[in-house]
Formats: structure tokens, C-alpha cells, sequence
């Protein structure tokens, strides 16, 4: 599992993000604060903006697009349910104007031209609703009926062109469009889907429509031209909505939460869809993604602590790299394993953890001397009750031989036996406060160093077999090597023991 | 039914096994192929079940360690030790223990202190008391010292 980190933005906020590109190596992102105003996050080509209020109460996420270089429109629900609006000259901003309306979803815009937009939202009688900007005054709302139960999301794959999805009552997918001189639809596309519609235009009269499914797989549906394929499923178990975005003719790239928590992908290029592939974190919102240049892609979601976060795929890899937290881990040995070497355990652990982003760093290995009488008895440990924050006497003795260790270094203790009060185990974490460490027993698989260590760092036991931290043995791993998921390596990456 | 001697395996073959809630799943129609697993080649698997059989409180489940107290393997003597802890009212522990608290290794002794002073094994005091006096090393003294205190 590489690239699995992100860059935090900071902030804190409480909607999901709205993301533009007005140009090459420019983004804009928006989303609302704590105190319900609008705030703003830009990257100017070398450094990143704000985030600047641009004040408002806003009642749902902000959307954002741009007709023109150096030009944003960005629209949110207002205390009132109407649609408020605010824009960016090139100069200044201009705003909050009201557009009017009461709407009750949330708002989906599109721009088929310069100095052009159309904005759809659901109305009081969960019809859709249309307004538009023609480059000199606002028309609308005009109702475009139908009875949606999702937001609507609209595309354009040309000038004067639009289509515009929602899910009926009926749970399919239903399409209305604008052909530059009349609405077409509503037509039902059948399905049964489970989030809102996302889709894409990677070209003329191509269109790519996405959701999830009843069976929380991922569905895509398309417009090739001159008729509708799909629905196929693209599987996977995703949350909320699919995000999608294409960088270059006949590509696309979606993006989802998945059960863990983190972002996956998958991806068209041109003959085959890649992945799933996890792109880690621990989000809170949906994915935010824009692509200022042809190979490039910027992501945005909220993280657990309600900050922004920023991945970015430059052409060739995901940033930013692999995290730089290492973790030193020193080795002392009273007795040696009996089934793997104490290299053999070690070796899996940084196979493990480095897989995570977390590289091991030995810091060095000792023999303890078990013929002094203070040393031996502690080879064969009593951990006590083996809980957390509760070492036992014995724990604490051998916790003096901390030779070479920092204060946020881990210690390993190579036993012959382990024990606590109930029997015999494998190893155990529990240390004492500012002493970092787990005890092995010699008689230990190939992954109980790593697994300790995994305590050590702030890990739960799991009901997962192919999971490193599973309480079913790691004897027992069906799929070696044992996997860390997503918000596993949040809390490692948190601990403070990993710098 | 009892279980397998597979499903034992990967029942009790845990980096951190919580035995009371593997022996709540277990009958006594288990012993046999616990102890055949006290021999087991594996000294992980061995010694989780040398502690199952402790938890098992029962005269067969006794029986069943008397090649783990005797066994050349300190490490299956240490869990045999411990496991006694569990086993120490029924006739035949006081023997192993005091069997134990005779061992040349110095782990065993230790472990077999402690099960003496668990389960307030009084009727070792005595035993505790001339172990003590030809105990060589310091702190296994003086964890016999307080043991015989405490009975």
C-alpha cells in the first residue's frame, strides 16, 4: 500500500469541498466554516492561500465552477433556502447576491461557455428547478418536474448542450437534457441507485454516469454517442457518493470512500479499468477532484479532524511520498526464538509497516546477559493482567534496560516464555508510561514482534485473519503478509512514537 | 463432539489467548487431544494448551500435565507451573509443585512460587521454606521469602 499520505490544509470544516480550476496549475477549493460562513483555499501555482472567509450563512455545500481564466461563480444555499451567489472578477469579489428560489438539495452548476451557467436544484415539490445566467441577467426558476430524490447533477459535453441526472422515486436513474433549443425528458435509465449521480464528459457526446448500487458496489452507465450502455458494475463496497473526473479524451478517474474509511480508485484509460487501488486516509466527506492539466489530478476531502486534506497524482505517482514518520524499534534479547529468527520477525515487521508508509529503523540490538541475577528471572516474563497502561512488576524491571533508546523509541524484549495471568501467550505490550515496549516469547510466529509492536502503537485487536492485528493468531494469517488498513496506519502515524 | 485436534489448534494457537473464553467453549470430551497437544512439536501450541488444561479444573485435566511438569522442555515445565495456579485443591498438584519448586531452572522455580502463592498452597510451606535456603539466586529468594511469608 504505497502513497497512502496526505497533506493536510488545515482548517476546519463542515461540508463536503467544492473544488475548481480556473487554469493551468491554479484550484480553487470552498467549503463552509464552523460559523457557517463560506471560506476559501487557493493554490496559485507555488503556494497555497487562505483559507479567507467570504463570510455568508450558508445551509449547504458551496458548488463552484468558472467560464473563463481568472473567473469563479460559487453558489450555496442560504438560511432562507434560497440561492446565494458570490464571484470572483479577476480583481475582487462581488456578492452575496440572491438568486431566489427555495430549494432543498443541494445545488449542482455547469458552464457549457464562456460567460454561461446553468444552475439545478431540487424545489418544495422535489420537481427540478433551472436557472441560468446568459451572460448579461439571470433567468428562471423554471421547474423542469419531475419528483427527484437526490440532488441533480448536471453535464455538458458541448456548447449549448446539458444533461442533467437525478434518481426517481422509482430508485432508477432518470436524465433529462437540453439539445440548444428544447428540454428532452425526462427518460428513466433504469437501475437502482443508492447515492447521487456522478458523471463525466471526456468528449462529444460522451457521457459517463456513475452511483452506487443496492448492493453498495460501484455502477457506471454510458452515453457513447447515439446510445446508452451499461449498467455495469464496477464492484467494490463503497460509502456515499462516487466522485469522477477525466483528465484527457477517454479517460476517467473515480474516486470513493470505502468501508475503511480511505479514498480508492479506479480508472479508465482507454481500453480497460485499473484498480480498485486504496489511495489511504481516514475522510468525512465526500471527494472533492479537479485536473488543471492532462495526467494530473487534485483531490480534497475532509479528515477525521475536520481539516482539509490534499492528495495529488502528478503524472507519474501520487503525493506526496510516502510519509517520513519512522519508527526506531531496539532489540534486546534475554533468549533467542526457537521457530524464526529474531531478523526473520524484524524483517516482517518493516516489511509490514513500510508497506504502510511507516519505515522501521533498528536501533540496535542488545544481549542481555541472563546469567545476572537481576536479568534472569525476567526471562521467562509474568506480564500480570497484559492490559494496557498496567505493567507488571516484572515489566518494569526489565524496562530498565533501555541501552540506546530514546524516550520515543520502541524496546523489544526477546524472552524465552511469556505469561500472564491466565497463561502462557505469545507476547505482550503493556509498558510503563514514557518506556515504550513489548515482550516476545521465543516461541512466537513470524508476526507476533510486529503485532505487539502494533499494540505498542496504539492497535486493536480485529476479528481478520489477513489483518496484522488479528486476535485470531498470527500463526493463523490466511494471506501473508498481514495487511495494516487505512485508519490502522492513522492512529500508527499519530502515535507519538512514530517521527 | 469434541473438537478436532485442527480445531483445538486454532482455537488455543493465539499471540494473546483469552483462556476463559477458549475453556467456555470446551468439554471435558476435549482433554485427550489437549494433552496429546501439551506434546505438540510446536512449543506455541504446547504451551497454550498446558494453560487450557489448567483452566479445565478437573482431576483428567490434572493428569494431563504430568508430562509437562516432567518434560525436558523448561518452557512446557514454566506453563505447567503457572497452569497449576488453576489446579491446586484437586490430589496429585501438591506433588508436581513441589516437583517444581525443585527444578534446576530457575524460570520454573519462579513460576512455581507464584503458583504456591496464588493458590495458597499452605501445605508447602515447608517446602518453600528449605527451597529458600538453597536458592542461589537473589530475587527468586526473595519472591520465596515472601511467598512463605503469605502462607
Amino acid at each position: 500500500m504505497p502513497h497512502l499520505n496526505w497533506e493536510s490544509l488545515g482548517g476546519i470544516i463542515t461540508t463536503n469541498i467544492s473544488s475548481v480550476s480556473w487554469s493551468s496549475n491554479r484550484i480553487d477549493n470552498f467549503a463552509r466554516g464552523t460559523d457557517n460562513a463560506m471560506y476559501h483555499r487557493w493554490w496559485n501555482g507555488s503556494s497555497w492561500g487562505g483559507w479567507e472567509s467570504l463570510g455568508g450563512i450558508i445551509t449547504s455545500e458551496p458548488v463552484a465552477v468558472s467560464w473563463a481564466p481568472n473567473r469563479i461563480d460559487v453558489f450555496a444555499k442560504g438560511q432562507d433556502n434560497a440561492v446565494w451567489h458570490r464571484w470572483w472578477n479577476g480583481s475582487s469579489w462581488g456578492g452575496w447576491e440572491s438568486l431566489g428560489g427555495i430549494i432543498t438539495s443541494n445545488i449542482s452548476a455547469v458552464c457549457w461557455g464562456p460567460n454561461r451557467i446553468d444552475l439545478f436544484a431540487r424545489g418544495l415539490d422535489n420537481a427540478m428547478y433551472h436557472k441560468w445566467w446568459n451572460g448579461s441577467a439571470w433567468g428562471g426558476w423554471e421547474s423542469l418536474g419531475g419528483i427527484i430524490t437526490s440532488d441533480p447533477t448536471a453535464v455538458s459535453w458541448g456548447a449549448n448542450r446539458i444533461d442533467v441526472f437525478a434518481r426517481g422515486t422509482d430508485g432508477a436513474m432518470h436524465h433529462r437534457w437540453w439539445n440548444g433549443s428544447a428540454w428532452g425528458g425526462w427518460e428513466s435509465l433504469g437501475g437502482v441507485i443508492t447515492s447521487n449521480v456522478t458523471a463525466e464528459c471526456w468528449g462529444p457526446n460522451r457521457i459517463d454516469c456513475f452511483a452506487k448500487g443496492q448492493d453498495n458496489a460501484l455502477w457506471h452507465k454510458w452515453w457513447n454517442g447515439s446510445a446508452w450502455g451499461g449498467w455495469e458494475s464496477l464492484g467494490g463496497v463503497i460509502l456515499g457518493d462516487p466522485t469522477v473526473i477525466s483528465w484527457g479524451a477517454n479517460r476517467l478517474d473515480v474516486f470513493a470512500k470505502g468501508t475503511d474509511g480511505a479514498v480508492w480508485h479506479r480508472w479508465w484509460n482507454g481500453s480497460a479499468w485499473g484498480g480498485w487501488e486504496t489511495l489511504g486516509g481516514v475522510i468525512t466527506s465526500e471527494i472533492s477532484a479537479t485536473a488543471w492539466s492532462a495526467n494530473r489530478l487534485d483531490l480534497f476531502v475532509r479528515g477525521t479532524n475536520n481539516a482539509m486534506f490534499h492528495k495529488w497524482w502528478n503524472g507519474s505517482a501520487w503525493g506526496p511520498g510516502n510519509a517520513a514518520q519512522t519508527l526506531t524499534v531496539h532489540i534486546k534479547i534475554l533468549s533467542n526464538p526457537t521457530r524464526f529468527t529474531v531478523t526473520q520477525m524484524f524483517d516482517e515487521m518493516r516489511t509490514i509497516y513500510g508497506a504502510a508508509g511507516i519505515p522501521v529503523v533498528l536501533g540496535s540490538t542488545e544481549t542481555l546477559n541472563v546469567a545476572l541475577p537481576a536479568i534472569a528471572p525476567l526471562n521467562d516474563i509474568d506480564t500480570g493482567t497484559c492490559t494496557g497502561g498496567n505493567p507488571s512488576g516484572e515489566q518494569m524491571a526489565l524496562s530498565n534496560n533501555r541501552n540506546n533508546a530514546a524516550a520515543n523509541h520502541v524496546v523489544v524484549y526477546m524472552c524465552r516464555s511469556v505469561s500472564y495471568n491466565s497463561g502462557s501467550l505469545n507476547g505482550c505490550a503493556s509498558f510503563p508510561a514514557g518506556r515504550p515496549m513489548a515482550v516476545v516469547a521465543s516461541y512466537a510466529s513470524r508476526y507476533t514482534m510486529a503485532h505487539e509492536v502494533g499494540h505498542v502503537l496504539g492497535l486493536n485487536h480485529v476479528s481478520d485473519n489477513n489483518r496484522l492485528m488479528t486476535g485470531g493468531g498470527t500463526d493463523n494469517i490466511t494471506n501473508p503478509p498481514p495487511d495494516l488498513i487505512a485508519s490502522e496506519i492513522t492512529t500508527m502515524m499519530a502515535s507519538n512514537l512514530t517521527v | 463432539m469434541p473438537f478436532s485436534k485442527e480445531e483445538l489448534i486454532k482455537m488455543i494457537n493465539l499471540d494473546e489467548p483469552d483462556y476463559q473464553a477458549i475453556v467456555s467453549k470446551l468439554s471435558a470430551d476435549d482433554i485427550p487431544i489437549l494433552v496429546e497437544l501439551t506434546k505438540h512439536e510446536n512449543p506455541a501450541i504446547a504451551t497454550k494448551a498446558i494453560s487450557v488444561l489448567g483452566q479445565m479444573k478437573s482431576d483428567k485435566a490434572l493428569q494431563g500435565l504430568n508430562d509437562a511438569v516432567n518434560h525436558p522442555d523448561p518452557v512446557r515445565r514454566i506453563a505447567a507451573a503457572h497452569s497449576l495456579r488453576n489446579l491446586a485443591t484437586l490430589p496429585g498438584s501438591t506433588k508436581m509443585l513441589e516437583k517444581l519448586l525443585d527444578d534446576t531452572d530457575i524460570g520454573v522455580r519462579k513460576f512455581a512460587l507464584k503458583t504456591v502463592e496464588v493458590a495458597k498452597v499452605t501445605s508447602l510451606r515447608e517446602k518453600v521454606k528449605a527451597m529458600n535456603l538453597k536458592e542461589v539466586n537473589p530475587e527468586i529468594k526473595a519472591l520465596g521469602e515472601n511467598v512463605f511469608k503469605k502462607l
